[in-house]
């Protein structure tokens, strides 16, 4: 059947229309025998391939491909009569793909952990963040940036304590005049910008957007002192064309005042540090095969079973140690949870992610600590560092980026 | 996601695509095969017979990547697979997902 691959393959290079046709007439030439099925299967794919790049997404695979691959399979590898019932089960099953998925799911399930922790924030750190912006950025057409009223918009970079206008000159977004808009005691550090939010296909240009971001924050933080930082690409807008800009963002702060006051208090003399801890499986499921009664006595068995039988047995091996694995990891969760948050004024807890295959991110902390606490924290995280097993990546200091919420910014009538 | 086609990477593509595919329907087999041994319907000579197919299938496959050396772009399709899986539930399962969702589409 690889006839058809080179078949297919000849007909792209040669820019031809890949179609059913002209793959048997390829075959034809070649002198190649035509199997039928899979010559079905092929053109399924490259139409479903087309209908996807036409349709801009995702197509979900044709049932004919799994088909073919399913007789194939079948026919070459495995003859036994239970193999092809199975088969025949899961050609049923596959054409809804959510039933699909489903059988799959328990073998890709990630560690039960999160379902035991508080309130999962969206956050994430700072160089994931960065990195999600960039392509959020990326994602978004270009044509959007052009039109829209200039300097009606606001680019905000955070609010700090201070009652006057102060410039603070043009090291803003794109070497935009960054300046301050006072309320009371606080102040909007802004530049003026159109409504359209910064956006770039271009990867680099955006991660200089972000770090100049950062930048003007450093410097608002080294004036002003305390400085609550916004995300990057927080634009605010009037509503309608009667309204100032500049009133925009007082009436914000207005609105906003108690929170933001209280958000000042809180992250006074503190920084926002990412804790990531990862456990390495290997280590574990070494230590575990040692001491569980459960696996030791299913090893055991295995040794005197026959080959076939060893194969089968090496499923119930792997699935008991990783039952057990995770039932390890919810205590160690717990355990390294409660010694961090000791350390710290508050904890936000992040989806985990995946690191690579010899290391498992177990917790994916966002702490604010204060500066005095800081050393503590470090000798806590040094201990689980130097345990067997397990390894921590800690970053920052960071504006504390966790600890703000989102501006409530007063609704744009539509 | 739309697939980028290109002569030099049909192979990456395709068969990546092709083994991925097997190796996920051979996992369900896998599972399938387990559960029915866990059950008891199976005789000691077909739960044999059975390890002895999907350890086949097994060696099978790992020898198919590595002559086409298109490991790597299995296991990229794979975690592909996997993200989108894990996407879906934890959109399934989080009801603050669902307000985002909400929100996002200014509901």
């Amino acid at each position: 059947m690889e006839n058809i691959f080179y078949a297919t393959l000849a007909l792209h290079i040669a820019g031809k229309p890949i179609s059913k046709e002209n793959i048997r007439a390829v075959l034809k030439v070649a002198g190649a025998p035509v199997n039928e099925s899979a010559l079905e299967a092929m053109a399924a794919f490259v139409e479903s391939l087309e209908t996807a790049r036409r349709e801009e997404k995702e197509k979900t695979v044709d049932p004919r491909i799994i088909k073919f691959l399913t007789f194939e399979l079948a026919q070459r590898k495995v003859q036994t009569e239970q193999l092809e019932e199975l088969l025949e089960e899961l050609t049923k099953s596959i054409p809804s793909a959510p039933e699909a998925h489903e059988a799959i799911l328990p073998e890709t399930k990630t560690p039960a952990v999160e379902e035991e922790m508080p309130a999962v924030s969206e956050k994430v750190h700072r160089e994931e963040a960065l990195r999600e912006k960039v392509e959020a950025a990326m994602e978004a057409p270009v044509e959007e940036f052009a039109a829209m009223a200039q300097d009606k918009g606001r680019y905000v970079y955070g609010i700090a304590a201070g009652t006057e206008i102060a410039r603070l000159g043009p090291i803003g977004i794109e070497g935009n005049e960054v300046y301050t808009i006072p309320y009371q005691d606080l102040c909007a550090i802004v530049h003026n910008c159109s409504t359209q939010p910064y956006q770039s296909k271009d990867g680099e240009i955006v991660k200089s957007w972000v770090r100049t971001h950062q930048s003007v924050l450093d410097e608002a933080k080294e004036r002003f002192g305390t400085t609550i930082p916004l995300g990057f690409d927080t634009i605010l807008q009037p509503k309608d064309d009667a309204t100032p800009p500049d009133q925009v963002v007082r009436d914000w702060l207005k609105e906003d005042y108690d929170r933001l006051r209280t958000l000042m208090e809180k992250i006074e003399g503190k920084d926002e540090y990412g804790v990531q801890l990862f456990y390495e499986p290997a280590v574990v499921s070494k230590q575990i095969s040692e001491q569980s009664e459960e696996i030791k006595k299913i090893k055991e068995e295995m040794a005197t079973k026959s080959p076939g039988m060893a194969y089968m047995y090496r499923q119930k091996l792997e699935k008991a140690v990783k039952a057990e694995m995770e039932r390890l990891a919810d205590g160690w969760f717990k355990e390294f949870y409660g010694r961090i948050k000791q350390h710290t004024e508050d904890i936000v807890v992040e989806k985990t992610k995946k690191v690579d295959k010899d290391r498992m991110m177990l917790l994916n902390l966002s702490c604010l600590v204060a500066k005095e606490k800081i050393d503590s924290l470090g000798e806590e995280l040094e201990k689980i560092n130097n345990m067997e097993g397990f390894s921590i990546r800690f970053t920052g200091p960071w504006p504390p980026y966790s600890f703000v919420a989102k501006p409530v910014v007063p609704a744009k009538e539509e | 996601m739309a697939i980028d086609i290109k002569a030099d990477n049909l192979k990456h593509g395709v068969l990546g695509l092709v083994l991925a595919l097997v190796e996920v329907i051979r996992d369900a087999l896998r599972l399938q095969a387990f559960k029915r041994m866990e059950s008891g319907i199976l005789t000691e000579e077909e739960c044999e017979r059975l390890g002895e197919a999907l350890m086949d299938l097994d060696i099978a496959l790992e020898e198919i990547k590595e002559e086409q050396g298109i490991t790597e772009s299995v296991q990229a399709v794979r975690d592909g697979l996997d993200e989108i899986v894990d996407d879906v539930i934890d959109r399934m399962v989080n009801p603050e997902r669902w307000r985002e969702e909400a929100e996002q589409q200014g509901i």
